[in-house]
């Protein structure tokens, strides 16, 4: 992967923070969710208090002041009530018309495997029933019979205060219309033309269309389905007590009045609701046995469209889990004990997008008779949103605006400086790439060496490597100025040579001699330089494979001044030491090397001596912060000074500029280069300066203690196998 | 009366050959050793010729201090000087320090010989009155090669003796093309073709500051060079 690639990558670091504004406004919707609850609360705590303190409307609508009866005897039936309060129901036996309303069958509890369902809705005038049996062995009335039903039948227990309450039996002979009779208080079968009904097969057993008068299902009510065959026990499904029956037997004239009753939604509690009417809520009441006693209000979310804000605020949010379930029976299921467990009682449920928002408070009549409030009720609120409503608010906006804008202006900024960064480098790796390039010039590549303005460590990069490439072209240039040289101090003694060679040709017999002569010095001169030049060679050679030994440089050099003493006996030398503890010269070095370095560092201050003078011989030592001791070997003559211009140079090879009065002295100025090269061997620097009268060549050198090598030479031999 | 040529050489050896030569052949010579003792001896009396080295000892471009001073005294005097390394040529042309031909150290007696009685020859030419017979006429070019003298457009070239031979031979056969070792022959020169590159840029050059349109030395790639004639 490309650095450009790299650091473009690592520019996303800016998505970072739109991230963690998405990931925080998740929260901010948790903890809104969590408020919007609260108010919900809040709001159906004030609607039970508002109903609670109306004690003429619980009484009214049978709420409070009716003793308790329990669910298993209560039917439920759906008033309508308003606009379309007609339900719509032809007594057909076909359903199509009770689809259209949209209502969820109730159980007929039952007993003995024999299980019943029921619809009932309430209009104006009737109420309507349809009633589905699973029964497969149908049993019709036999007509004739003394009884009020031989066969299947239904019962029921309604009336009224004017006509009286009585069990009805709804049967039929056959499918088609039903017989609703009863027996009278002279134990008379008495035919109810104002209960009709549609009696029909299905596959599972039998169902029955019903209406009877609203008014007779107002007070006392009770209905069961009853599988009656030869020789077989009865078996009931229903609000009616079963014990009574089996005892009554199949003709319920003499049963005890059932304690049942029908119970709908009331017109009284819906206009008490009404009030509370809010946009996309829904106000549901629920009595103690909870069915649904009035409903206002629709879970249509206010705006559904969304706009593009709004879509990623949607997306930003989590769908709770749960799904929502509308109740379509009538009959409201309990809460759990520990509400947590069922969220959608007090909490968040989906709807596909929408998000609705429940929460059910209980309804306590306060009364001055009873010690305790008496509940009578809950308060459920539903409330569909859409996702985002919570959120979309202009601090939210703000939020996430900022938020991008500075993730974006970030993502920018560091891709920008990333591409800048990767430029330069590039620009740099180009530049030594075609450096590198056969055929490539160096004076043209620092030419083109790129100019980095700012001193990072990429501009010190670049002015390193420029600095390396212009050593590098310094050495060229010096490569190629040596031939020039080379064959300027080969010339001149060839010149001697042909001259002479020439005039020999020419020269009278006696003066052959001189010539040849001349000729002779000449080609000697020329080997001398020859093996000047190979010396240095000889001396890189012999430096790659020298070792290192302990020496006591004070005792190598008192011993090599008698020896320079005698082998120049014209010449006077002058040892000066430095006083010193014993330990500080003896050090770890090339003895050979060095004594041979001397050499030349004498070979050259002899030569350019002045006479009578002495040459000096000097050791020293300092102590250097970062270097540790660092010790001096001088040579210093009295005689001509160096030239300025050579003072840089001085040590490179081939560079002689100084002239001895013998002009057959070779001045290659290999010498010097041969004592940088080994002053070099013991990291140590090789100079020059003019001192009064004359000049000093030094060699400086860090000390390498014996102490330290030693120890360093015993970890080798415990790693070496 | 006998020529004086003034050698001035710090190598002892190589004037002493030189020396020998020259006094062979009739010359009186003076070797001086140093830029100092020349200057002394040419302030009371000037040599018909000078040979001087560039790198006087220490001095190391004593030469061509020597050159000049020595060109201020005698516009006419020849000048011929001795060089160790062959690129101290550019120095030499670039400064236009008027010297009559440099040559390198390790050129044959033969052909300094050659050399010098040319440029006696020169000297002598310019004193007597010029005989057609040795003047070449080329369109605009007027070579005279007694007085080794050279005209482009009626204006005199200086040249020096090598260059002048290099043009002589090119000028002599108009669209004939030379190779280099014919040039160097014409010269009486041994030198590699890098140096003959040079003589003819050089010759190249003297001509444009005369003309700045000069075009008629033309370079026959991979063969060598031609005088291109007028058309």
């Amino acid at each position: 992967m490309k650095l450009r690639q790299q650091l473009a990558l690592l520019a996303l670091v800016g998505l970072l923070i739109p991230g963690i504004t998405l990931y925080s406004l998740q929260i901010f919707n948790e903890q809104a969710k969590a408020s919007h609850i609260n108010a919900l609360v809040g709001m159906a705590e004030a609607i039970a208090a508002r109903l609670a303190s109306d004690d003429e409307l619980l009484q009214a609508s049978g709420l409070a002041g009716s003793p308790q009866i329990p669910a298993d005897q209560e039917l439920y039936s759906h008033r309508l009530f308003g606009d379309g309060s007609e339900a719509g129901i032809t007594i057909d036996g076909a359903t199509g018309d009770w689809q259209a309303l949209a209502l969820e069958p109730l159980p007929l509890a039952g007993s003995d495997a024999f299980s019943a369902s029921y619809r009932a809705v309430t209009d104006n005038l009737k109420t309507y029933f349809l009633i589905e049996v699973e029964d497969t062995k149908r049993h019709y009335h036999q007509a004739g019979s003394e009884r009020l039903a031989t066969g299947d039948h239904l019962l029921l227990f309604a009336g009224n205060q004017q006509q009286g309450l009585h069990y009805f039996v709804v049967r039929a002979e056959l499918p088609g219309a039903i017989e609703a009779v009863y027996r009278n208080a002279f134990g008379q079968s008495v035919r109810q033309e104002r209960i009709r009904g549609v009696w029909q097969e299905t596959e599972q057993g039998y169902r029955v269309e019903l209406s009877l008068p609203s008014n007779m299902t107002q007070g006392p009510f009770a209905l069961a389905a009853v599988d009656q065959a030869p020789f077989k026990a009865l078996r009931v499904a229903g609000t009616l007590a079963t014990a009574a029956l089996a005892t009554a037997g199949p003709d319920p004239g003499v049963i005890p009045p059932a304690t049942g009753r029908l119970v709908s939604n009331a017109a009284q509690l819906h206009r008490a609701l009404q009030v509370f009417n809010r946009p996309a809520t829904r106000l549901t009441l629920l009595d103690p046995n909870r069915w649904q006693r009035a409903q206002t209000g629709q879970l249509t979310p206010d705006n559904p469209a969304a706009k593009p804000l709004q879509k990623l605020l949607h997306w930003v949010t989590k769908r709770p889990q749960a799904g929502w379930q509308d109740v379509h029976s009538g009959l409201w299921s309990t809460p759990p004990e520990d509400a947590s467990e069922a969220p959608h009682f007090n909490g968040w449920t989906h709807d596909h997008n929408t998000l609705i928002a429940r929460v059910e408070v209980p309804v306590h009549r306060a009364t001055a008779a009873a010690l305790e409030a008496r509940y009578v009720g809950s308060i459920v609120i539903e409330q569909a949103i859409m996702p985002w409503q919570l959120l979309d608010h202009s601090a939210t906006r703000r939020l996430l605006l900022s938020s991008l804008l500075g993730g974006g202006a970030l993502l920018l900024l560091l891709i920008g400086y990333a591409s800048w960064l990767s430029a330069r480098i590039t620009k740099l790796s180009r530049a030594a790439g075609n450096a590198a390039k056969p055929g490539q010039s160096l004076n043209r590549a620092l030419e083109q060496w790129p100019r980095l303005t700012l001193n990072d460590e990429i501009g010190q990069l670049s002015r390193h490597y420029r600095g390396v490439l212009s050593q590098l072209q310094d050495h060229n240039e010096y490569l190629r100025s040596l031939t020039g040289k080379l064959s300027h101090e080969l010339r001149t003694p060839l010149a001697v040579v042909t001259g002479s060679l020439d005039n020999l040709m020419a020269a009278e017999p006696g003066a052959i001699g001189k010539y040849a002569q001349r000729a002779r010095e000449g080609s000697l001169r020329l080997s001398r330089i020859v093996s000047a030049m190979t010396e240095a060679s000889r001396v890189e050679a012999s430096i790659s494979s020298a070792e290192l030994e302990n020496v006591d440089l004070k005792q190598l050099l008192s011993d090599i001044h008698q020896a320079y003493q005698s082998a120049y006996p014209q010449q006077k030398f002058e040892l000066s030491i430095q006083t010193a503890a014993p330990e500080t010269y003896c050090v770890q070095v090339a003895p050979e090397l060095l004594v041979q370095m001397l050499d030349k560092l004498v070979d050259n201050a002899v030569s350019f001596a002045l006479a009578e003078t002495p040459v000096q011989l000097e050791l020293t030592y300092r102590a250097d912060d970062s270097r540790g001791v660092l010790i001096e070997l001088a040579v210093s003559n009295q005689g001509p000074p160096l030239p300025s211009a050579m003072q840089g140079r001085l040590f490179h090879s081939l560079t002689s500029e100084r002239r001895t009065g013998d002009s057959s002295a070779v001045h290659l100025g290999l010498g010097l280069y041969i004592v940088e090269l080994i002053a070099r061997f013991h990291q140590g620097e090789a100079a020059a300066r003019n001192i009064d009268n004359g000049v000093c060549f030094s060699v400086s050198m860090p000390a390498k203690y014996p102490a330290l090598s030693a120890r360093r030479a015993v970890t080798s031999v415990d790693n070496s196998p | 009366m006998a020529r004086t040529i003034a050698i001035v050489e710090d190598e002892q050896a190589i004037a002493d050959n030189y020396k020998d030569a020259f006094t062979r052949l009739g010359f009186k010579v003076d070797h001086y050793l140093d830029r100092r003792s020349a200057q002394t001896a040419f302030a009371v009396k000037l040599p018909d010729l000078a040979v001087i080295d560039v790198g006087l000892g220490d001095d190391i471009e004593g030469g061509f201090t020597l050159c000049r001073d020595l060109r201020a005294k005698a516009p006419n005097l020849p000048i011929v000087f001795l060089t160790a390394r062959d690129d101290e040529f550019d120095v030499i042309s670039g400064l236009r320090l008027g010297a009559d031909d440099y040559l390198t150290k390790d050129i044959s007696q033969a052909h300094m010989l050659a050399r010098i009685h040319a440029l006696f020859r020169r000297v002598d030419a310019m004193h007597e009155p010029a005989n057609g017979d040795d003047a070449i006429e080329r369109g605009n070019l007027l070579l005279n090669s007694s007085r080794m003298s050279v005209q482009w457009q009626d204006k005199p070239i200086d040249l020096t003796v090598t260059e002048f031979w290099i043009l002589y031979a090119l000028a002599k056969h108009p669209g004939h093309v030379k190779n280099r070792q014919q040039l160097m022959d014409a010269a009486n020169v041994v030198l590699d073709d890098n140096t003959i590159t040079s003589h003819i840029k050089r010759i190249r050059r003297k001509f444009n500051a005369v003309d700045a349109d000069f075009d008629r030395i033309q370079t026959a790639y991979g063969m060598g060079y031609r005088w291109l004639g007028d058309a």
